[in-house]
């Protein structure tokens, strides 16, 4: 996926926000009608294509994704960049491409274990609400900064860019915010030390 | 993968207004610890030193 080049190709500090992209869903989950087979591409299953996420139709379940987003809080304070990065692209995969169910907490926790996080202190952490609160903090925080579309890339802490842009639009952002720095002079070794 | 959230009328959405979320955040309400230096006091661009930093908003479906 685009932020997993981004990290490969820029020296960046990454970080993740959980989000409710739907908040009608119940905390049961929700049927929804399978797309039909037949229909044409869409365009986010064709960038799905390209990035190596298959968007598989049939599906029949949206998920309530608390426990999940909640797992993600985990591996954010648990794992390395790269575990946190896998951890995602395996849950991305588990449901869009397997149909799994992301309240089951076996599923979060296997994908965990998959890439190297400790499963059993996940469920454990799940059990106990231990990322409850962080989560439901910072989704709220991010309905009241204005975020309604995912992903929302907060770069530097001075843009947001919105969507399933292409790489090469979040690179010309980080080519952007390096080239800002740049223009900030350095300060004159000659200058005579500034007034205590 | 650019899914927009049905936040119009919804309990936590914003009504109304650009999909697009606010560029910066000056004014924007404080509260989570993440970003709360750069919603109240961004700091300078001669302050700004180390990797750029890149935080990813989203949910799993």
């Amino acid at each position: 996926m685009e932020v997993e080049r981004l990290y490969r190709h820029w020296e960046i500090e990454l970080d993740w926000a959980p989000f409710f992209l739907d908040p009608s869903i119940p905390p049961e989950g929700r049927p929804r009608q399978p797309q039909a087979p037949g229909s044409p591409e869409t365009p986010v299953e064709a960038r799905g294509k390209r990035l190596g996420l298959d968007f598989r139709r049939g599906r029949t379940f949206t998920p309530h994704t608390i426990l999940s987003l909640q797992a993600g809080e985990f591996a954010r304070n648990h794992g390395t960049t790269q575990q946190v990065l896998d951890y995602h692209r395996a849950l991305f995969r588990a449901y869009f491409t397997d149909f799994e169910n992301l309240m089951d907490v076996d599923v979060l926790a296997r994908h965990a274990d998959t890439v190297g996080l400790d499963g059993a202190a996940l469920r454990q952490a799940l059990a106990d609400g231990t990322y409850a609160g962080d989560t439901t903090e910072a989704i709220e925080h991010a309905y009241a900064i204005g975020v309604q579309a995912i992903p929302t890339f907060i770069m530097d802490e001075q843009y947001a860019v919105v969507g399933a842009q292409e790489y090469e639009t979040l690179e010309r952002v980080m080519e952007q915010l390096h080239a800002k720095r740049r223009e900030v002079p350095l300060p004159d070794p000659h200058a005579p030390p500034p007034d205590e | 993968m650019g899914r927009e959230s049905p936040a119009p009328g919804a309990p936590h959405g914003r009504p109304g207004g650009s999909q697009r979320p606010p560029v910066g955040y000056a004014g924007a309400p404080s509260g989570h610890p993440r970003w709360e230096m750069a919603m109240t006091n961004p700091p300078a661009d001669e302050e700004r030193t180390g990797p750029l930093r890149v935080t990813v908003v989203s949910d799993f479906i």
